[in-house]
This record gives C-alpha cells, structure tokens and sequence, in this order.
C-alpha cells in the first residue's frame, strides 16, 4: 500500500523530469540565439563592405569579406582619437567613482546613519531625470573650462558621479560583512583608522573593489547621453557611432561597434564567479 | 598597588544594559574573572577597560596611572577571535609590531617567541580559514601577547569551541598564566569555567557586581541568593521556611493555612540558623549536599521523590520538600513515588533574607 502510493506519487514526477531536459534546453536556446543574432550580423557588417549589408533579400553568410571596416577604427584620426578618448575617460570614471564609492561603501556599513543616508541618496539619485541635470551640469563645466575638453575630463567626472552609487552598493555588502570584532582588534593594536581601512578592509573586498572599478569603467564606456551633450567636437565612441549610423555608414559603424563590445565581453567573462556569487545582484535596479 | 583599578564605573545603554556604578581592582599576575548571565553588563566592563567604549562616570587606571588612550597597556582576545582572515598567522601576530615600525628581525624574533608561549606549533604561514578552532585560539593569544601588555583581556575565548577542546585549553590557559604571571581579564557566562579558572571572580547582574571573591568563596558563601543559585551546578535548592514562634503548643490558632508552602523548621534546623532570624527565611542547600546518610550533625528534610536521572557520577533526584521542589545528587537511586528522609550537613546550609536576599551570617 505504501509502495503504491510512493509509485503513484513518483510517476507525475519522472514525466516532468523527461521534459525538463529538453524544455530547459529550448528556452535556453532561444535565449541564447536572441542574443547572439545581433552580434552575429554586428561582425558580418564589420567585416563585409556597406553594399552587401543593405542587400535585398539580406545575406545571412558574408559573401565578401574585407578587412577594411575594421582598419579604419584603427587608421581614420577621428575613430583612432574617439577610441583613446573613451578609454581614457571610462579610465579616469572609474577610478573617480571606484576610489570615492568605496569609501561611501565603508562609511554606510559602519555607520547606520551614513547607510540611511547613502541609501535615500542612491534612490533620489535614480529617481532624477537626468536631463534635468544635464543642462544645469553642462553650464557648470562651460564655467570652469571642462566642456567639451579635449581631454574629456569633464565628462569622466560626470560619468564618475553617476557610477558612484553603483560603486557604494557593490563594496557596502562585503563591508557590512567583515566583522567589527577585527576592526577592534586592530584598534587595540595600534592602527589609526586609516591604517584599519587599509591594512584591515580593503583586501578583504578586493573582489568587489575590483568588480566595482569594472562595472563603472563599462558605465562610462558606453555611455552615450551626456557624451553628446558634453563632448561636442571631441567625441568619445559612442556619439561617433551614432552619427555614423545615421549618415550610413554601416560598416565602420559596425567595426565601431564590434570594438567597443570588447571590453565588455571581456568583463562578462572576467566576472563570471563575481556575477554567479550575487555580490552585485541589486545594484543594477 | 592594584595592576588595574576601576571606580564607580558607570555607563547606560539606551536599550536598559550597561554597568552601573563598577568598582574592582585586580592585583597583578591575577586571573580575574566575570562571569554572569547573558545582559549583566561583563562584556560591556570589558570594552570600557579596552577603551572600545567609553564610561560615562569612573574612572580606570592601570598600573596606576589615569590615561586615555590604553592601547599600549592592553590586549584583547575577541570570542571569535577576529582574526584577520586575509593575513597569515605570522602576518597577524606581527600586525601590532608592524604598526609600530618595529626592525624586521626582530619582529621574527618576537613572533617566534609570543607563538612558542601560546603554545603554537603550525605553520604561520597558513591563513586562519585554514587553522582548527583552537588553533586560532592560540594565534589570536599570540597576537595579544606580543605587544608585552599589562594587562591581557578576554571576551568569552573559549565559547566557540567544542567542550572537549575548551576543558584542554582552559587548563592550558590556566598554566600559561601561573608560569608568565600575566594579569588576565576573562569574561564567561559559564560559572564552571569561571569556578576553575579564576584566582578570584566577580559574579554580575543587572549591571551591577554582586560578589568579589575566590572561586572557594563565592561557591561556599555566596553572598546573595542571586550568587548562591548562579554558581554551581545543579543550582541550588532554595527552601521558603518559616521559624515556628518558640513556644508552639502554646499558640495554636497562629497555625492557619499557609498560602505558600513554607517548610516548618523544627529544633535541629534552628540550632543550624543565624542568631536573630525570624519569621520567614530562605533555606539553601546544595544538591550534592544531599544524602542518605543521617550523620549526628545533620539535618534531615522528607523528601518525595518524583523523578530520577542517572547522570554519570550519580543520581539526580527530583524530589518535593514541605511542598517545593528540590534536586538531589544522589550516590544511589531512588524509585520514583516513594517518600525517604534526606539529610544535609549542618554546616552545608546556607540562609538568606526573604525580603533582602541577602546572606544571614
């Protein structure tokens, strides 16, 4: 009787357990080829001249393959210089916004009130309007000589300022689990707390410190709406790719592109354990 | 001179806990030790000592003197440890000297030294995710012992570890501080631990101490019925009695029913009381104090018993006296619903005011 029982209730369990498989692997696929297509067409653009990419029907594989697109981010000044300029400016974003956020990150997990604070702070910052600040921001670096540098470093510190929350909210977690007990401890050693930041927490949220550096330097690297803004004549690559898209010039658009999705893939990659372990799960609402 | 003195120490905390008017003085080469109930304000004596906290009235001075900053006069080991998990052993017990500068060699020659004392044989190179329990232990009394301090505190060391382990290096601590003769500070919630431990003890409550004195003293004559049923264990029994007025016969209607049970105390029991008790007292017998045996100086209670374990060395026999419950430890069992005589050594007995709680004599 109790056998039977165990059998009956088995059998509904074993009929879903021969769907899952291949359930899972659809939905696994279709997600997976969702995302991939575009990249896909992205290198074919990149590697094909502009006439095969405005074909009617499309071709799906590429006929002739050129290298030229893809010299040209390299070779023309305006892309070659875009590029330095965007990593300089991710560079110097998120350094900013690394060195400050984690501090913000260890100020809110050791005092409750800079934590309320920190907290109210991020979500009135994400409920502005960019836009609204734009203009305001914009005057603010005519006057003091940063707008459209050609150096970008007004734009850096914008982008710093935005990535800055992301930045507390990626170290507070790790902080807020170091044991005050070793900070104790290193005070009754002698450390001033300075010496206890450094020497005592810090290297134990190089990870996220590092996940944190990471995430802004991608925050700035595509950043697109205050690039326009800002950066006018001295263009980082995101504004570049956008008017060369619009006056058509797909294919060094597409070589463009494919550049800049490379530190990105790298990052995706890079962080994989970091990603997995939800130590930044939350920071991206 | 006292190596550490505390007067009128006082500091409340918004949610009721904190210490209330503490003062002590603990002699050096002493192992002084706290011990109460979880709350009792013993962890907070501590931190005001270290400098984690600070008073709101009283003062501290060790080796006399009055300072504010005593980090050079004080080390401490945490109940977790608080190893620094990202630094090897011999990186954390040179943590302190590194701070101060202190010569490379001589930091090797220290480190050497203060891991040899706490008895440390492992590879300092080794992260403290990768030591035992009592390991990390030793590493966390190495790096207090290793800035040479006066006065060496302890939070609860030991109460992470499994019992076992916790019996070997209480006894280990116990010799490491009789062969260095350091001051220790050690707080515990565990009156064993403190009765083992300790040159003297402090018991806590409620902020406040209730009794200073040798582990022999405290259990022996506790001085409040708060200490006499926190120390030891089993706790101690305490009795509600009431002295029958002397001359008995003559006044029989004062014999109305009690509201409570009380134990009526006869002529035997009297002669063991304090001189000058009256009216109701509470009577305190230690479980281990019980016996069969009726000895010519003991007092004998009728005790029904209600239950028996067997619990090792013994018998512990739950059993109900004049109405109130009592424990026995007993050398022999006893079948559960039978009524027998239980006897205590006059001298065993301990009594308390009823309204102060307070030890009579």
């Amino acid at each position: 009787m109790k056998a039977e029982a165990q059998i009956t209730a088995a059998l509904p369990r074993s009929t879903a357990a021969r769907w899952i498989g291949p359930a899972r692997l659809a939905v696994e696929s279709i997600a997976v080829l969702g995302a991939a297509i575009p990249i896909y067409l992205l290198i074919k653009q990149a590697i094909t001249p502009d006439l095969e990419s405005f074909a009617w029907p499309p071709h799906w594989l590429p006929r002739n393959v050129t290298s030229a697109n893809l010299k040209s981010v390299f070779e023309l000044a305006e892309l070659r210089s875009a590029l330095i300029l965007s990593v300089a400016v991710a560079a110097v974003a998120g350094l900013i916004a690394t060195a400050l956020g984690t501090m913000l990150g260890y100020a809110m997990a050791r005092r409750e009130r800079m934590r309320q604070a920190g907290m109210a702070g991020v979500t009135a910052a994400r409920l502005l309007p960019m836009i609204a600040v734009a203009l305001p921001l914009t005057v603010v670096l005519i006057q003091v000589g940063l707008y459209d540098s050609p150096t970008g470093m007004g734009l850096a510190l914008i982008h710093a300022a935005l990535a800055i929350p992301t930045a507390a909210l990626t170290t507070y977690g790790v902080f807020a689990a170091i044991a005050r007990e070793q900070e104790e401890a290193a005070f009754l050693d002698g450390a001033s707390p300075l010496r206890i930041f450094v020497a005592i927490a810090v290297p134990q949220a190089k990870t996220a410190i590092a996940a944190s550096l990471v995430l802004s330097f991608i925050m700035s690297w595509d950043e697109f709406g205050f690039a326009l803004l800002i950066q006018v004549t001295h263009r980082t690559m995101p504004p570049l790719l956008y008017y060369y898209t619009v006056f058509g010039d797909v294919g060094p658009a597409s070589a463009l592109a494919l550049v800049m999705l490379v530190p990105a893939l790298a990052v995706i990659i890079a962080l994989r354990p970091v990603l997995k372990s939800g130590l930044i799960a939350g920071t991206q609402r | 001179m006292a190596e550490l003195e505390i007067r009128d120490l006082g500091r409340q905390f918004k949610s009721g806990g904190g210490v209330r008017g503490v003062s002590l003085s603990v002699e050096a080469g002493e192992l002084f030790v706290l011990v109460g109930p979880s709350g009792c304000g013993k962890s907070t004596l501590l931190r005001l000592i270290a400098g984690l906290d600070y008073p709101e009235r009283g003062e501290i001075r060790v080796g006399g003197r009055n300072c504010g900053d005593r980090r050079d006069l004080i080390a401490m080991v945490f109940q977790n440890h608080a190893l620094y998990p990202h630094m090897s052993a011999f990186d954390n017990i040179a943590f302190p000297l590194r701070l101060r500068r202190t010569p490379k060699a001589e930091i090797q020659r220290r480190v050497a030294d203060a891991a040899a004392l706490a008895a440390l044989q492992i590879d300092l190179a080794r992260r403290p995710a990768e030591l035992s329990g009592g390991e990390r232990q030793r590493v966390a009394l190495a790096r207090a012992l290793i800035r040479e301090p006066r006065v060496i505190l302890m939070d609860e060391p030991l109460s992470s570890l499994d019992a076992q382990l916790r019996g070997r290096l209480r006894v280990e601590l116990k010799d490491f501080q009789r062969r260095t003769g350091r001051t220790i500070i050690y707080v515990t919630h565990d009156q064993l631990e403190a009765l083992t431990l300790g040159d003297r003890i402090a018991v806590m409550r409620a902020g406040a101490i209730e009794q200073i004195g040798t582990p022999t003293e405290v259990y022996q004559r506790p001085a409040n019925l708060f200490v006499a049923t926190f120390i030891g264990q089993p706790p101690m029994n305490i009795l509600r009695c009431r002295i029958r007025p002397a001359k008995a016969s003559a006044a029989p209607p004062e014999q109305s029913v009690p509201a409570e049970p009380a134990l009526e105390i006869g002529e035997k029991l009297a002669l063991a009381m304090p001189f000058g008790m009256s009216g109701e007292v509470l009577l305190g017998i230690r479980p281990e104090d019980l016996t069969y045996n009726p000895n010519p100086d003991a007092v004998a209670f009728e005790a029904g018993f209600n239950r028996v374990e067997f619990v090792g060395g013994g018998f512990l026999a739950y059993a109900t006296v004049a109405g109130q419950e009592i424990t026995a430890l007993l050398d022999q069992p006893v079948e559960p619903g039978r009524t027998r005589w239980l006897y205590a050594p006059r001298r065993s007995l301990h009594f308390f005011d009823s309204a102060t709680h307070r030890r009579a004599g």
